[in-house]
């Protein structure tokens, strides 16, 4: 046999062979076939009416096969198998459209079931029939950590009483990043009646893999009656929007349809400015790459409020940046910086006072009606004590 | 599978598993036990021929096992026994193709290996590293094939460098368009291994000139991606073999410093893909 023959046939197994080995890799690491639901989960729910189309997205073991499953809700208001009517890859992800059954309004848990699993994620879904002319959102962010947990027992309580339609989690979910902490912070926020809505901030990113065990996706879209609330990451260490991040923030800012748009956001869109004492303890911490794009991008599509955490304290920006003292109902969109739920509240700003809370939100007929210190509409932050 | 198909496809693993997962230095001795296979690059070669195969084995088991353990999990950056199987991953893999392979021609097959190993990171984040375990497999069974004289050559390590600042830009999308233009880039490297491609290459001082305005990352991906590929590929061909020593690191010195400007230091933020 000629040597160059021996080399090409040499080449040709080699070709053939090492998509075959891998694939055999691939089988080997994903059996027996399994999925995980990515959403809709607490933090990232799926809230409409009965009949509407549900979206369900799968990540499966072995790349494009799913497994037989059955999927239902379960609540309060009883059990409903879910119809799948169409499916789609998006990447890897098998995303199904399912039909909403007839179920009374409430918050229901979605339970997968295939050969292997039995997973129920609690909270997952949300059925409305129809929307109030007011809804009532509340904004945290920086929630208490190991060690003052009581504080997150008393705000679950009080929203209880207090009933929001929303609860929008907003970064620093998990300090020191526990497996036990965030199951604690998990538990609590299922014992919610609202749906709870969740961006990651840059504590989350010490125990990356737990949070999106626990509460999956990195952004999302929540349609919410007249509202679409976009959970933006801005926390993977660099205080930035990344390319796959704005653009994907530009794809859903061009299909409101009419809606109007809240953004939430850990870090500050700007830098704390002549008024900062510090900048936000030492922790740096504002919007940087892809602030000026951001900005026009919010203008453009009339965002209503910006919501951000991160400092520990409140502040309130303009459009144009600056730290409002003054009033509140200026036009344009709001950066609001709510206080920390339960971390150490900083003085980052001389003016405005150091205490825990969270930030109440009101939209009537779909439109930014008052916010907490607000002076027209004054619902003040909650003061829960020192911790 | 070269040396260099190795590195590509071991930084492929670790660039996406720390960027999208985070692996920081203060977690523990986890973070340094992935660092292992690159400190191995520096170890003499072993001259047992067996080390090969065990090696080969070594990969393959380590590589399932890591994979089975993040099939639709994440991966805990803290943990010591995933921190281990991605090291065998990467110490296996090294010990296949550690014989002769800075002199072994490089071929195209090569370069689309390391394209279609980033892009199985849009699967999953492991993807590159299991594309090394039957590569790795492949290498001992190919060995057969005689190693490449001494090439004389240029040791491009000024242009190196420059490729080393501008390569990870995509990595720090957090998302995939790491994998994706890292596998455009490799693509491009690849279509320069083309016969007629070859009679094309400009000369290294024009590369350069060529190759610094890339490094602001200011044109879109797919254009930016495979154009830095194809000078990449221009200047590799036209090193010297065995792989100068200057120019490999070079190559590690502009990948090193890209990182930290990148990383939170936020030195210049001219050089951050994208950001405005």
């Amino acid at each position: 046999m000629q040597p160059s023959s021996s080399k090409r046939r040499g080449a040709m197994l080699g070709v053939l062979l090492t998509p075959t080995l891998l694939a055999l890799s691939i089988v080997a690491a994903g059996w027996p076939l399994q999925v995980r639901v990515v959403s809709p989960r607490l933090g990232t729910p799926w809230i409409g009416r009965p009949g509407a189309m549900l979206e369900v997205r799968l990540a499966t073991s072995l790349p494009f096969v799913l497994p037989a499953f059955d999927l239902s809700l379960q609540g309060p208001g009883g059990t409903a198998r879910l119809q799948e009517t169409a499916r789609r890859w998006e990447g890897a992800d098998a995303v199904l459209s399912m039909s909403l059954p007839e179920l009374p309004d409430g918050g229901y848990s979605l339970r997968l079931r295939t050969k292997a699993q039995n997973v129920l994620l609690p909270k997952a879904v949300f059925l409305r029939r129809a929307w109030p002319s007011v809804l009532r959102l509340v904004q945290i962010a920086d929630l208490p950590p190991p060690g003052r947990e009581p504080l997150m027992q008393r705000f679950v309580e009080e929203m209880r009483v207090k009933q929001p339609d929303a609860v929008l989690v907003t970064g620093d979910i998990n300090y020191k990043g526990t497996e036990s902490n965030i199951d604690f912070i998990h538990a609590q926020l299922a014992r919610l009646d609202a749906p709870v809505i969740m961006t990651a901030g840059n504590h989350e990113r010490e125990a990356w893999h737990r949070y999106l065990r626990v509460f999956g996706a990195r952004d999302h879209r929540t349609e919410f009656g007249p509202l679409v609330i976009l959970s933006v990451d801005s926390a993977h260490g660099r205080d930035a929007l990344t390319p796959s991040t704005f653009r994907w923030l530009q794809r859903e800012l061009n299909r409101l349809d009419g809606r109007t748009a809240i953004i939430q956001i850990h870090h500050p869109i700007f830098a704390p400015g002549p008024a900062a004492t510090s900048e936000a303890g030492g922790t740096g911490g504002y919007l940087r790459g892809y602030r000026r794009a951001f900005l026009e991008l919010c203008r453009r599509h009339d965002v209503s409020i910006v919501l951000s955490g991160h400092w520990h304290q409140d502040a309130v920006f303009d459009q144009q940046g600056a730290f409002r003292t003054d009033r509140v109902d200026f036009p344009g969109t709001k950066y609001v910086v709510t206080t920390a739920l339960g971390a150490d509240v900083r003085n980052v700003f001389e003016q405005s006072p150091l205490r825990h809370g969270y930030r109440w939100i009101e939209f009537v007929d779909g439109q930014l009606a008052s916010y907490s210190s607000d002076p027209h509409n004054p619902v003040p932050s909650e003061a829960l004590g020192a911790p | 599978m070269s040396i260099t198909t190795w590195l590509f496809l071991y930084l492929a693993g670790l660039v996406e598993l720390t960027i999208r997962y985070r692996l920081s230095f203060s977690a523990g001795l986890s973070a340094f036990v992935v660092l292992i296979p690159l400190l191995a690059l520096a170890v003499p070669r072993p001259q047992r021929p067996r080390l090969h195969v065990v090696g080969a084995v070594l990969a393959m088991c380590c590589a399932i096992l890591f994979a089975r353990s993040l099939s639709l999990g994440f991966w805990d950056t803290q943990r010591m026994d995933l921190a281990l199987l991605s090291a065998g991953i990467g110490v296996g893999g090294l010990l296949a193709v550690r014989e002769d392979s800075s002199r072994t021609e490089w071929h195209i097959a090569n370069w689309l290996l390391v394209s279609a190993g980033w892009l199985l990171a849009l699967w999953h984040p492991i993807g590159p590293m299991l594309a090394i375990a039957p590569a790795a497999s492949l290498a001992v069974w190919h060995r057969a094939e005689p190693a490449m004289k001494e090439v004389p050559g240029l040791s491009p390590a000024w242009l190196l460098f420059w490729i080393g600042m501008a390569l990870p830009k995509p990595w720090w999308d957090s998302d995939s368009l790491g994998a994706i233009g890292t596998a455009l880039w490799a693509l491009g490297v690849a279509s320069t291994y083309v016969p007629k491609m070859r009679d094309l290459r400009p000369p290294l001082p024009l590369l350069a000139v060529i190759v610094i305005p890339l490094v602001y990352a200011w044109l879109p991906l797919w254009i930016w991606a495979p154009l830095l590929g194809l000078l990449s590929g221009f200047a590799l061909q036209q090193a010297a073999r065995p792989w100068p020593p200057a120019a490999a690191y070079a190559l590690v010195g502009g990948l090193l410093l890209s990182y930290g400007l990148h990383s939170n230091l936020q030195l210049f933020g001219l050089l951050v893909w994208g950001s405005r």
